[in-house]
């Protein structure tokens, strides 16, 4: 069990992330989304105790995680500026991993580096960006650590390279139970692969859920506008629009499939919501508006 | 998806499953690393030490030449590069021990203290060794100077009485440089440069101080500003202080987000 | 292979049930395990596990301890009934909703019925 309490992280002014209260049970896939400086990648420097929280703390299966060689051994933060030497050649860095990490896997370090088609012999500085990622990928996933975190790991990678990549996280989860917690833009892509998906806002959890839960729980509203707005009372609305008198809601679900039954005889069209389609109501300003009456 | 439902003869449940084995497996505590972290310091400065040492090594033999060619030797060339690398490697070292290779442990699984402890252990292995070297160095200098009938007036003829002396008169600023390298690039880890570049003058003290009070000349001579006992005991004491403040900076010190 | 309108749990049970009605997987037929569903069609295996514990729930599925799951013996009975009870509400009326709307009376689908049989 992973837990955040109160996970604070300010720069200067600044808060990042703002009282984070997170429990996370292990050896689930999640993923981690939010706009850029929802405060992600601080979230996740915390989780790895790459950096102190101003404020709260991060315990792994009951004990404190910063500065805990327990802890640290099990923990693998992969970023998208990747912490390696950029002199260094691609072997290399992949040896060094292998003599610190004693969960290393050199032989499926291997095979990635192969199903990527990433040149060891390059030196990391001579790697584009999407190789760069698929080195982080392989070192991400070759050390098996318990609590595997990708950061972004898929920041220029070609479509062909991002679906190998979620193949074999997925297939190597199966054949390595583990706790991994992914950052991302790209919701629709992957995820089919979240047990559970955490929503960042500015600094804040704004929520933390099954993914499938969230599959159809957003529905839009659509028809004549007092109808609309009469069956939109009591649900959160999360985005509007308005043409003459048609109205289209989008509210924050599930509903009550009777009522969807009832407002449908009455001429009111639903459809449901993709998961993206729910973060971008989610996450764009303003903030959720009460249902308007 | 019809046909894909229905299972061959295999047996589907010798796999590993995680939605059954889940929340029960995975918390065996900490495995032994493979590697500490000394050792992988040894490891990582093996080849910069090697070609130092190939460097030294050629730049003796080339000038002991050169000068030879003209009139026997009149100082230590030895004691002037070496004694000078024995200041300038450590600094570089210490740099780079911060600004590169902090991250490198961090990020495999190492915490703060586990690499600020290798970090002593190498430090202190490197304080030992450099003098060594530079005495060692000395003595092979005058020993092959003296059956070549080369060594000049103002030759610091080498005996083997002196050599704990001149080790004692060379380690001080190894240590002093090592520790101002570290503490100055921790300064510049942790903190913005307008308060880094401060830092630096307090950061160079350790190194400073070393030298300023304990010295070696290519000529042999040993200085010491103040009472050798007096002399040592300041500038070990800087360089302790020199650790502490490392401890200080870089003990709960963020993982820095750097490209290269 | 999966839309996410909706819960991917309740397509993937929805999904066995109709293999089950048009007898692609029969009575006591091993089905697959969540893992090996969840490498097939790259979803999570957690998510794979609800849609067969939902399928295990309804009776449609039994377990075999440490063999995997199979198909109950009366499951394809049971699941043609509950479509048969739901056939009228959730086909019939919205195609009589539709015909109302653009104007076909209901002799005229009898007589459309009448012409199929």
């Amino acid at each position: 069990m992973i837990e955040m309490r109160g996970v604070t992280i300010a720069y200067g002014r600044t808060v990042a992330v703002d009282g984070v209260d997170l429990t996370l049970p292990v050896n689930t896939i999640y993923g981690l989304l939010g706009r850029n400086g929802s405060g992600k990648t601080s979230l996740l420097s915390a989780l790895a105790s790459y950096r102190r929280p101003s404020a709260g703390t991060v315990l792994v299966d009951g004990e404190e995680a910063f500065e805990n060689p327990r802890v640290a051994r099990r923990v693998s933060f992969i970023r998208d500026t990747l912490d390696v030497s950029d002199s260094e050649r691609v072997r290399c860095v992949l040896r060094t991993a292998g003599r610190l990490r004693a969960t290393w896997d050199a032989d499926y370090a291997a095979k990635l580096s192969d199903m990527f088609e990433l040149d060891t012999r390059k030196r990391v500085s001579a790697l584009s960006r999407g190789q760069r990622s698929m080195l982080g990928v392989v070192l991400g996933l070759a050390s098996r650590a318990p609590l595997t975190i990708l950061d972004e790991s898929y920041l220029g990678m070609d479509a062909v390279a991002r679906t190998l990549f979620y193949r074999e996280l997925l297939d190597d989860y199966l054949s390595h139970p583990r706790t991994i917690v992914l950052s991302t833009h790209l919701i629709e892509e992957v995820a089919d692969l979240f047990e559970r998906v955490i929503i960042m806002d500015r600094g804040r959890v704004l929520l933390h859920d099954e993914t499938d839960a969230l599959r159809g729980r957003g529905v839009t509203v659509t028809g004549p506008a007092a109808l609309v707005t009469a069956f939109a009372a009591g649900h959160t609305v999360l985005g509007e629009q308005s043409l003459g008198g048609v109205r289209a809601l989008t509210l924050d679900g599930p509903l009550d499939p009777d009522d969807v039954a009832r407002g449908e005889r009455d001429g009111l069209a639903f459809g449901p919501l993709g998961i993206q389609d729910l973060f971008v109501h989610l996450t764009s300003q303003p903030r959720p508006l009460e249902a308007t009456r | 998806m019809s046909e894909a439902n229905r299972t061959s003869d295999v047996n589907p449940m010798s796999e590993p499953n995680p939605s059954e084995a889940r929340r029960t497996s995975g918390t065996n505590p900490s495995e032994a690393n493979p590697m500490s972290v000394n050792a992988e310091l040894f490891r990582i400065f093996r080849p910069l030490v090697l070609w130092i040492a190939a460097i030294m090594i050629a730049v003796e033999v080339t000038a002991v030449v050169a000068i030879l060619s003209v009139n026997p030797m009149p100082f230590s060339f030895w004691l002037v590069v070496v004694g000078a690398m024995a200041k300038y490697w450590p600094l570089v070292a210490g740099i780079l021990l911060i600004s590169m290779h902090f991250r490198l442990f961090l990020a495999n699984g190492f915490t703060r203290h586990e690499y600020l402890r290798g970090v002593a252990v190498f430090g202190l292995a490197v304080v030992l060794a450099f003098p060594a070297v530079v005495v060692l160095g000395h003595g092979v200098e005058s020993t092959v100077l003296g059956l070549l009938d080369q060594r000049g007036d103002g030759y610091p003829l080498f005996r083997f009485g002196d050599a704990a002396a001149e080790y004692l008169h060379v380690l001080p600023a190894t240590a002093g440089y090592l520790a101002s390298g570290i503490l100055i690039s921790a300064g510049f880890y942790r903190f913005r440069p307008w308060i880094a570049v401060p830092l630096i003058a307090p950061g160079a003290l350790p190194g400073l101080v070393a030298d300023g009070l304990i010295r070696i000349d290519e000529h042999g001579a040993l200085t010491q500003n103040l009472p050798f006992a007096l002399a040592f005991t300041l500038s070990v004491a800087a360089t302790l202080a020199a650790g502490i403040a490392v401890h200080r900076v870089m003990r709960d010190v963020a993982v820095k987000r750097t490209a290269g | 292979m999966f839309h996410d309108r909706s819960p991917i749990y309740l397509q993937i049970a929805d999904g066995i049930k109709n293999d089950i009605l048009t007898g692609s997987l029969r009575e006591d037929d091993q089905v697959m395990s969540t893992n090996q569903y969840a490498a097939f069609y790259r979803i999570n295996p957690a998510t794979a596990a609800k849609g067969f514990a939902q399928l295990v729930d309804e009776g449609v599925l039994y377990k075999r301890r440490g063999i995997g799951m199979f198909v109950s013996p009366d499951a394809p009975g049971k699941l043609r009934s509950e479509r048969r009870q739901r056939f009228f509400a959730e086909v019939v009326e919205p195609m009589l909703d539709e015909a109302k709307r653009v104007g076909i009376g209901v002799d005229e689908i009898t007589d459309y019925l009448g012409s199929r049989r």
